[in-house]
């Protein structure tokens, strides 16, 4: 059975169809690549499946599960974690903060044990601590830890959105141009993370623009144009596809 | 929150100086000064609830209405049932707290301009309601003749009337430590983390499974518990209230107060509403002008301390860098 599967997924926003019955099904473990030429509706479709947006038809299924209604919370908890395109990060903590609040679905302790400061939320938080900081070195992030996460650059900003991704614990990861704006070293350093957390088991959907990051991370990729899947297969398949060569080159 | 621990003794000493003073200072000043601290201390507990709703980015102008449902509860139930001010104050508090259980489930739907406008409609519905049914709420003229504090018998021993001014305002002094010292606990707590993260980035919150709308609930229930009892603090001692002391000019003396004071910590606000009540004592012979110096006070405010008083300290060392006065401090990382 699919981990996540998108059947039939449609949003309109008025006249425009920005994702037009989109098919995708993606298997625990993989890498799954998203591309498509700009406006093509691939963030919306990340806002679909994560429960940002309701999808006008269609529906959403995690493990066999209809989720469609979910809201991002409860679909957080089922282990749909997200990033965002831009920097998305609590910019004025600190970054063991960040990774901290990131833990929150790892919390279990309810809100009077976190008001009273019982010994339970205490051993809680001791443990929410270490495990921030072993996520904060697996990401190569320790050495930062009691810097103000607004003042990294940019790189390590998106590398500490993806850390606070992994606090939760994802059994799906969606990565929303995860390489934007990074120079070459980062993105090759970005995408070998990308890969030890595939073989760690976590599965993996990923929107970005660039190419040689894409055709060397990714298992399968999706290609999607005017809000339609038009291509899915290997880097390979997708390379020597002839739909896909037309939408990037552009035909009419 | 954040302190580290070169500001930790000065943090320290400045509370106890401050401690210090609300001890001595009833002992010295006259009945008028004591009214007005008393004052002070209730509208303490006002805006420091307040702090708990802007944690969460919502600037709610309902919070004085709620202040009212407090102080409304406290007079009906002393007057038709003769309940207790102790027992008044918790019962303040929770009725304050369930009208705004009832009015934030459609208020946190909202957010930014239509949640100020929207809490600002709820706020003046509540008040209506003051003005509209005179059969419990008595109307545009209020309620009168709300029963005191009582007084404070141990067997024959002693008889204390709690409510002549140095008592009452001692009591006064503990209701606000306590509703103080909750509130901080909160703010200090996992749940202020997650409140502080949320007001940061709502939409980052809710991907990472945070319940966004629960604990903005909560920060806004909580918030409205100790507003009411503040209000029931204020029944009890002005003995009449009306729904023209829950208004608009009231909010925007809050609104002033949390402004002028910041709200990125927890003593910010306090900062705010003591500076301005001293400033408004000093000024009080020109009664007219009251407003337009406020005004102004707020304009120099926003303009040279845009994070308000609270941001003062921190600016201290970059003012004295400014004007080329070489500062030993320990090397940044």
């Amino acid at each position: 059975m699919a981990l996540l599967e998108l059947a039939g997924l449609t949003k309109r926003f008025g006249a425009l169809v920005a994702v037009d019955e989109l098919n995708v099904s993606i298997e625990r473990g993989e890498i799954r690549g998203l591309i498509g030429p700009n406006g093509s509706g691939k963030t919306t479709v990340f806002n679909l499946a994560t429960g940002f947006y309701r999808p006008s038809a269609g529906r959403v299924l995690w493990q066999g599960e209809d989720v469609t209604l979910l809201s991002p919370e409860r679909r957080a908890k089922l282990g749909i974690i997200r990033t965002f395109q831009q920097a998305a990060l609590f910019g004025e903590m600190t970054v063991v903060n960040n990774v901290i609040v990131a833990c929150h679905l790892h919390l279990d302790v309810g809100l009077a044990g976190q008001f009273l400061k019982t010994p339970k939320m205490r051993a809680v938080q001791r443990r929410i601590e270490a495990r921030a900081d072993e996520i904060l070195e697996l990401m190569g992030l320790l050495e930062v830890k009691h810097e103000v996460a607004g003042d990294l650059p940019h790189g390590s900003q998106r590398v500490l959105g993806i850390a606070m991704a992994l606090a939760s614990q994802p059994q799906l990861l969606l990565l929303d141009e995860p390489a934007a704006g990074m120079n070459p070293v980062e993105t090759e350093r970005l995408m070998s993370i990308i890969r030890m957390l595939r073989d760690k088991g976590t599965t993996m959907f990923l929107v970005e623009h660039d190419m040689k990051a894409v055709m060397s991370t990714c298992d399968r990729i999706t290609v999607m144009d005017f809000g339609q899947g038009i291509a899915e297969g290997t880097p390979h398949e997708v390379a020597k596809n002839a739909a896909v060569i037309e939408a990037y080159l552009g035909g009419g | 929150m954040r302190g580290n621990s070169a500001s930790l003794p000065i943090t320290l000493i400045s509370w106890i100086a401050v401690i210090a003073v609300f001890l001595v200072l009833p002992f010295v000043v006259g009945p008028y000064l004591l009214e007005v601290m008393i004052m002070l201390l209730i509208n303490i507990v006002v805006v420091a609830s307040f702090r708990l709703i802007t944690m969460t980015g919502g600037w709610s102008l309902a919070h004085i209405p709620l202040v009212g449902v407090g102080a409304y509860s406290a007079a009906l139930l002393s007057k038709h049932f003769g309940v207790s001010f102790w027992l008044n104050l918790p019962l303040g508090g929770l009725t304050a707290a369930f009208v705004a259980a009832a009015i934030c489930y459609p208020l946190l739907r909202m957010k930014g301009f239509a949640f100020f406008i929207g809490s600002f409609a709820a706020g003046e519905a509540i008040r209506l309601c003051w003005i509209r049914f005179r059969n419990p709420f008595g109307g545009p003229r209020g309620l009168i003749d709300i029963a005191g504090a009582g007084s404070l018998r141990v067997a024959g021993l002693f008889s204390l009337n709690l409510d002549s001014g140095i008592p009452f305002y001692f009591l006064t002094v503990l209701v606000t430590l306590i509703c103080l010292y909750l509130m901080h606990r909160l703010g200090d707590s996992r749940i202020g983390v997650t409140l502080e993260a949320i007001h940061i980035h709502d939409n980052l919150a809710k991907s990472l499974g945070i319940p966004v709308t629960k604990y903005r609930a909560l920060a806004f229930i909580a918030g409205g518990f100790f507003a009411g009892v503040a209000g029931a603090m204020l029944a009890h001692r002005l003995r009449t209230i009306d729904p023209h002391q829950f208004g608009f000019t009231t909010t925007l003396y809050l609104l002033l107060w949390a402004i002028v004071g910041g709200t990125t910590t927890f003593a910010g606000p306090l900062l705010g509403i003591v500076a301005l009540t001293a400033i408004g004592e000093l000024i009080r012979r020109f009664s007219e002008w009251v407003p337009l110096i406020y005004g102004v006070i707020l304009i120099v405010v926003v303009l040279f301390f845009p994070q308000g008083l609270e941001s003062l300290p921190a600016r201290i060392p970059f003012l004295l860098k400014k004007y080329g006065i070489a500062q030993k401090g320990k090397p940044r990382k």
